[in-house]
């Protein structure tokens, strides 16, 4: 179990990037929505103990990862949104020098392990190359082979499918759901689809706060019977803007396409649609910039 | 368009906070460089254009460094920020960006320098009026030293750094190449012996010449131009554009133009994306399938120890084999091969040596180990700390439980590799260099000592690098910060603001040598307190270190707002034993230095040297008595450098009035067990120069004798006792005289000399010593000698092992208690000039009449030994037979350690020859121009009668007593050479000597004195006394010379009556012919330069084959004074003409009488000859001897 208690986090003293954010996260995967700048990556190098906030806490296990972060750092396997590598290094030897700096000082059982996630992350015929030398896609996988090593109970993957083609995304997906049983795998990422697709539970982080959190489907549910949608021509689409709470527009076959948020029809032609957690999301930002 | 390109490249340069540094930097160097300059009183103005030249000429060494920063800047800032792909996806034309980033960069270097004269500028005008002397202020000295010397350098460094920017395209290309072009410079500084490197000395003319126009920073080619310039000529002349300065500068522009033509076809976006080649590939084997399976980190210690150590491997791994450490390594082995090979090779005062490792370890081991070490150690120690941060992999390694301990840890050991890495090769080179001469011992115990004495301060210096680094939480912060600090030890940063404890210099030992027989010995105690001291520094600064490692994404002082240092209780007890170490050996050195040394700084001993001249100095006008006996007991104890003296001194008063007190000084301090004049009380006593003012119960009358009676122990601890004079330790032990030992009189060596120092702590000016006519008007006779002559005896016990000397016969030695006693007493009267040695001696012997001859060596440098003996026993006979009986029975030749950093020293019955030179000249060597061995045996021999037997009057109130001393000893060994090597051989030497005058005149901030008047100086007493006496020889002939001096011996030094250089010139004249003593005159008593050419007119072959030749000769005599100003003179000659056959022998030789200037001389000869030579006999000082001859091939040319 992990918990997060009203974490502050403000840079130079000026931006604040977390304003007092708490939340509680059980095994599973996890969806951290939100857009850019939100503080999503602050709030992950922070649990990732890769750098202090300015007050509140983290318990992992029943531990507090700011009194005793080595303890966490032995269960936690990382992917940032960004990274480099040594350079030089072959994909086997850098993460085998990973892993011997993760706890795994037995030779046989680091090769073997080493050799299984080279494997899982499509890296194994490769293995010899320099990593420095992988493409973004590959780079990506290598990332999330490193984060795997060991025996990690928390593992955080920040922005992990940015950059990558479809299929490397379905590929990393699968990845993903795999570990995800009896794991707390945290997803930061600002697409949507992403959390659709593996989390069943998730939060959604907007200008330091937690906007909105609970299980996808009973967000969703909430929302039943409120959403309409309408194709029409542009300057059409304009006008309904200003009147109605629209959640997004978007174009299809040369057309906009509106889906509002209301309680009754707003109008007609508008049909009734299933929520999507991307309706959800677009909703909660919307509310934030109305200031509830 | 190109405007605002350019306009943007200068904002981009002077928005950063570095320009204006630099900006600052470059000011204030220039406002306070001449104030650096020496606390000498001198005659050359604070902006003559010499000084001008020479400071902007040093500063602008600079711009390399400033060129490279910039040109990294503009030219690698596309790949570092990434926008490569942006600014080249623009309609930009290639050549406007190249042309806009490259001005900018030339155009900000220019403006950053131009700071510096603006700050000399600006110095001037404050100090105008002032006590600093200046001259009139001409602006156009600036503009035109700024645009011939430095504005060439710019362009031409922005060129070279534009070119290794988009080449190397790595940051560290830049500094590898500013490096190297510091080595070409000081490659050619050296070979023109330019003013700036110290020891330097010119090569031949040709190369002299070549490497003038070599040097990129135009320097050499104004030192070549300006050597030799009196002190008027520096004082204006402005530096014109002859012809090596031209070909200097129109080759580094035209090398610039050629530089920026290959940037600019070069120029282009670095898309490089370091793709692992294709047909790398893995082998296609067996995949065998792995199922994952999550495992448990096991953290504990053998986790740990297990993942530092795979760190310190792969820490290693990017050190080491790196670019930037292969050009590190190529520079270190660049940098000190030449200095091994330059041991075997001869320069002016010293033959190819032994290459033994001594010699060739301390080429490198005390100097530029250190010096590279430091500053590789600080560029390494950038590279190692952030490496995480700049390869991003820091949020990958901040996840994992590495602890940022293990982070230091395996960068401390990997960065102490780099010592090891520097030693190891430069012992391979020395095995080498000593394998491939053929010379087998090696001393491996020296070579494993260089691994203690050269390492260990380097681990310190990485373990403050490391800490530099982590605080100042960047990477080029972190090594300027590190540069300030270990700058400071190199003491010239410290000492300017006042830090002077030796506790300052970090991560250095003061006073830290060795030599081949004592190895480290005297500085174990001094070396081990103080490398405790620094590693335990370092050990306590490291706790810093760790605390504040990078790690995550906070780095260094970021952290200190967050969270402060937690303590562990690991952490407390490693701070609470490191503060302990440091606080306990800290304490130790300052006890040692502060408390039992005495160290003060150097505004403290000026006071003290104020208040004890105030004191005492009045005693120099006081009656004294002189010393007419000594004798000593003198205990060594090498192992525990300790020594204990009991001496009894006879005193008598030779002057004409009664003496009531006695002023004693000790030039060492010394535990004082007693020291006692019989029927006196002490009535004054300083402790801190220990000095006594004794009040006689009864006056001392005319004649009457008293005796002085004392006992001393020493303790040579090294923490500020080492001196060359003194050194106890084992095979190595020595104590010289009169320094060291009780003082009658007040020691005029105490007296300050330099005039602003004396204002400064509040003494009268010292008057100008008189002119030497004027001193001798009432004098009384004798005159006061530099030594009294004292009937000499001593008794030294020392280790069993050692042999002890001392001056005089041995008339017993015996052993007694497991120690050696040996009992010396001199036969005649000697100086009082004692030298006690002691070392592991074997003695070689041999007999010239009464004169027992002996050579007293190590077993390691037994293979000269015969060749001094010889080259002694010439000098002797040769001496005894012209100048005078040796004055004694025997006559010592003494090796002794380097440490007592001589070349060669003369003491009565005996002369000391450093390990290092003499007995270590290789003399199987096939290239020696002189054979120095030869002359520096013959020199120091010949001091047995000049300066020993015959004593110059004092030479602190009459000029030109060092006339009698050196002079006189350069002359006997001109004549040794002569007699052994022939004319030609030494008029080579004579050469050496020669420049050596002209280039000692242009350094002299005084203005020049006549021989017969030389106080001090080295140019003058030696290399203008030698031409003088080389000179008296061709005119008056050798027999009359040897016959004055011999005149001098019977009258001065038989009878112990000190003598002066009128005496000299008395007995010169009694040997010559009325008409000579103008000439005479001429070389002892003014400056006369003459500058004779010869030049070929017409040769002919006649009818009967003879040959035909039309030659003329230039002169210009002229009398010059002391300023450099000059008139010409009438010249009467005679002057000699030479000609040479093909073998190199004199033919025929014409004499050409008449008063003479510009004449022409037809004369007939029998051969053709190869060469004509005028004045080949030397009779001339002259200022070049290049035109003095001419060279005739078949067509006459």
């Amino acid at each position: 179990m992990l918990e997060i208690k009203n974490l502050q986090k403000t840079y130079a003293g000026k931006v604040e990037a977390l304003k007092g954010v708490s939340l509680e996260i059980g095994k599973g995967m996890f969806g951290l929505l939100g857009p850019n700048g939100a503080g999503k990556s602050t709030l992950m190098r922070t649990i990732a103990t890769l750098q202090p906030a300015d007050s509140g806490d983290i318990i992992f296990d029943g531990q507090s990862v700011f009194e005793s972060p080595d303890a966490l750092r032995a269960k936690l396997g990382y992917l940032p949104q960004e990274f480099g590598v040594y350079p030089g290094m072959s994909a086997e030897a850098l993460l085998g020098h990973f892993a011997i700096l993760k706890g795994i000082t037995d030779k046989q059982i680091r090769q073997d392990q080493v050799a299984a996630l080279l494997q899982q992350t499509n890296l194994y015929e490769v293995r010899k190359r320099a990593v420095s030398g992988f493409s973004g896609g590959m780079r990506q996988r290598f990332g999330i082979a490193q984060a795997l090593l060991g025996d990690p109970k928390l593992v955080i993957v920040d922005e992990p499918t940015a950059g990558l083609d479809p299929e490397e995304r379905n590929r990393f997906h699968n990845l993903l759901s795999e570990i995800g049983e009896n794991v707390i795998v945290l997803l930061s990422t600002h697409i949507v689809e992403d959390v659709e697709d593996l989390c069943p539970r998730m939060a959604i982080l907007a200008g330091g706060t937690i906007v909105q959190s609970g299980i996808c489907r009973e967000l969703m549910a909430e929302l039943d019977g409120r959403i309409w949608q309408k194709t029409m021509p542009k300057t059409d689409a304009q006008n309904w803007e200003a009147e109605y709470q629209v959640l997004s527009r978007t174009l299809f076959a040369g057309q906009h396409r509106l889906r509002v948020l209301s309680e009754v029809i707003p109008e007609d032609g508008f049909e009734a649609v299933s929520p999507t957690l991307e309706d959800v999301y677009f909703q909660a930002l919307a509310s934030i910039r109305n200031g509830d | 368009m190109f405007g605002k390109l350019l306009r943007f490249e200068l904002s981009f340069h002077i928005r950063k906070k570095s320009f204006w540094l630099g900006l600052l930097a470059f000011g204030a160097i220039g406002l306070f460089f001449s104030t650096t300059q020496g606390r000498v009183d001198t005659e050359i103005l604070i902006n003559a254009p010499s000084v001008l030249v020479t400071q902007m000429g040093i500063l602008s060494l600079s711009i390399v460094f400033v060129a490279a920063f910039l040109a990294n800047a503009a030219f690698l800032r596309d790949g570092q920020y990434r926008v490569t792909q942006l600014v080249w996806s623009t309609p930009i034309p290639r050549s406007l960006l190249f042309w806009s980033r490259f001005l900018g960069v030339f155009l900000v270097a220019s403006l950053v320098f131009l700071a510096a004269p603006v700050g000399m500028l600006v110095d001037v005008l404050l100090s105008v009026g002032g006590s600093r002397k200046t001259g009139p202020v001409e602006v156009f000295h600036y503009v035109w030293i700024y645009g011939v010397l430095a504005l060439p350098t710019i362009l031409f460094s922005t060129a070279v750094m534009t070119v290794t920017a988009l080449f190397g395209r790595h940051q560290v290309a830049a500094y590898t190449v500013a490096i190297a072009l510091y080595l070409g410079y000081f490659a050619t500084a050296f070979l023109v012996g330019s003013p700036m490197m110290a020891g330097s000395n010119p090569a031949s003319p040709d190369v002299i010449a070549w490497a003038a126009i070599l040097d990129p920073f135009g320097l050499s080619a104004y030192f070549e131009q300006a050597k030799g310039w009196t002190i008027v000529e520096r004082n204006s002349l402005l530096f014109d554009l002859d012809h090596i300065m031209i070909k200097n500068r129109v080759l580094w522009l035209l090398f610039a133009l050629l530089a920026i033509t290959v940037a600019l076809l070069r120029f282009g976006p670095d898309l490089s994306t370091k793709r692992a080649p294709a047909n790398k590939t893995d082998e296609i084997i067996e995949v065998r399938q792995v199922p994952y399976q999550p495992t448990r980190s096991v953290l504990g210690w053998p986790w740990a120890i297990h993942s530092t150590w795979a760190m310190i491997r792969m820490e290693i791994s990017f050190l080491f084999r790196s670019w930037p450490f292969a050009a590190i390594f190529v520079l270190w082995c660049v940098a000190i091969t030449p200095e091994m090979f330059a041991i075997l090779q001869q320069s002016d005062y010293s033959n190819p040596h032994y290459p033994t490792t001594q010699a060739l370890l301390d080429r490198f081991q005390f100097d530029m180990l250190p010096f590279f070490g430091t500053a590789f150690l600080i560029f390494l120690a950038g590279e190692s700390v952030w490496r995480e941060k700049s390869d991003r992999v820091n949020q990958l390694l901040g996840a994992t439980p590495i602890k940022p301990l293990q982070l230091f840890v395996s960068r401390f050991v990997a960065l102490s590799c780099l010592p090891l890495i520097l030693i190891s090769s430069a012992i391979f080179l020395v095995f080498s260099v000593q394998l491939s001469q053929g010379w087998s011992d090696f001393q491996p115990a020296s070579y494993l000592a260089l691994y203690l004495y050269g390492g260990v301060p380097l681990i310190a210096v990485a373990l403050i690098t490391l800490f530099c680094q982590v605080v100042a939480s960047g990477r080029y912060s972190g090594m300027a910060l590190s540069a300030i600090l270990l700058a400071g030890a190199a003491g010239t940063l410290g000492t300017r603001i006042g830090l002077e404890h030796p506790l300052f210099r970090i991560a250095t030992v003061p006073g830290l040598t060795s030599s081949g027989m004592t190895g480290f010995d005297q500085n174990n105690m001094v070396f081990f307190s103080y490398m405790l001291f620094w590693l335990s520094m370092g050990g306590l600064l490291s706790l810093v270190t760790i605390r504040y490692w990078p790690k995550g994404v906070t780095m260094g002082l970021d952290i200190f707002r967050s969270k402060g240092p937690q303590l562990s209780k690991a952490r407390l007890i490693s701070g609470f034993v490191a503060f302990g170490l440091v606080f306990s050996s800290g304490g130790w050195i300052i006890y040692q230095t502060n408390v039992v040394g005495g160290w003060q700084s150097f505004n403290e001993q000026l006071a003290g040297r104020a208040d004890f001249e105030q004191r005492f100095g009045h005693f120099s006008d006081k009656a004294m008595p002189s010393l007419t006996a000594v004798s000593t007991k003198l205990d060594l104890y090498p192992t525990r450098h300790q020594a204990e003296i009991h001496g009894e001194y006879l005193l008598e008063n030779r002057t004409s009035i009664a003496i009531e007190e006695i002023l004693i000084v000790l030039g060492r301090k010394a535990t004082i067990e007693d020291m006692n004049i019989e029927n006196a009380t002490i009535v004054d006593f300083d402790a801190d120069t220990q000095a006594w003012v004794f009040k006689l119960d009864t006056p001392l009358q005319p004649e009457q004798e008293i005796q002085l009676t004392f006992d001393l122990r020493w303790k040579q601890t090294g923490f500020t006792d080492l001196s060359r004079s003194f050194q106890l330790v084992e095979n190595g032990s020595l104590i010289m005289g009169p320094a060291n030992l009780p003082f009658v009189g007040f020691p005029e060596a105490l007296r300050m000399r330099d005039s602003m120092m004396r204002k400064k702590s509040g003494l009268k000016p010292l008057s100008d010593m008189p002119l030497l006519e004027t001193a001798l008007k009432g004098a009384k006779y004798p005159l006061p000698g530099n030594y009294d002559k004292v009937q000499f005896e001593t008794v030294i016990s020392t280790n069993s092992d050692e042999t002890a000397l001392a001056p005089g016969n041995l008339v017993r030695q015996w052993s007694e208690d497991g120690r050696n006693y040996f009992h010396y007493r001199s036969s005649k009267p000697i100086t009082n000039v004692p030298v006690y040695v002691s070392a592991r001696y074997k003695c070689l012997d041999d007999q010239y009449s009464t004169v027992q001859l002996e050579v007293c060596f190590t077993d390691e440098r037994a293979a000269n030994a015969p060749n001094i003996l010889a080259a002694m026993k010439d000098t002797i006979e040769y001496a005894d037979r012209n100048f005078g009986g040796y004055p004694g029975d025997v006559m010592r030749a003494i090796q002794v350690s380097s440490l007592a950093g001589i070349n060669g020293f003369a003491a009565p019955n005996s002369l000391l020859l450093s390990e290092n030179t003499a007995f270590e000249y290789d003399r199987t060597a096939t290239s020696v121009l002189i054979d120095q061995i030869y002359r520096v045996v013959a020199h120091e021999t010949a001091h047995q009668w000049w300066g020993h037997h015959l004593v110059p009057a004092r030479s602190d109130k009459f000029q030109g007593s060092m006339v009698l001393v050196e002079t006189l000893a350069r002359y006997s060994e001109l004549m040794m050479l002569e007699h052994k090597y022939g004319s030609v051989e030494t008029r080579k030497w004579l050469n050496f000597e020669l420049n050596r005058y002209f280039r000692g005149r242009g350094r002299d901030t005084q203005p020049e004195v006549s021989l017969y008047r030389v106080t001090n100086q080295d140019y003058l007493k030696y290399s203008k006394g030698a031409a003088t006496m080389y000179a008296m020889k061709t005119a008056l002939g050798e027999d009359a010379v040897n016959q004055a001096l011999a005149g001098l011996i019977t009258k001065y030094a038989v009878t112990s009556s000190p003598a002066t250089s009128l005496d000299l010139l008395e007995e010169l004249y009694l040997v010559s012919d009325q008409d000579l003593h103008p000439f005479i005159d001429s070389w002892f008593k003014e400056i006369v330069h003459t500058d004779l050419s010869l030049k070929l007119e017409n040769m002919e072959k006649e009818a009967d084959d003879k040959i035909q030749l039309d030659l003329s000769i230039m002169v210009s005599h002229k009398k010059l004074d002391g300023m450099g100003n000059s008139v010409e003179a009438m010249f009467d000659g005679p002057m000699t003409l030479h000609f040479l056959d093909e073998k190199g022998d004199v033919f025929h030789e014409l004499t050409v009488d008449q008063a003479v200037s510009n004449k022409a001389i037809s004369i007939l000869l029998r051969r053709r000859p190869t060469s004509v030579i005028l004045d080949p006999n030397y009779r001339y000082l002259d200022p070049d001897r290049e035109n003095n001859t001419v060279d005739i091939d078949a067509t006459g040319a």
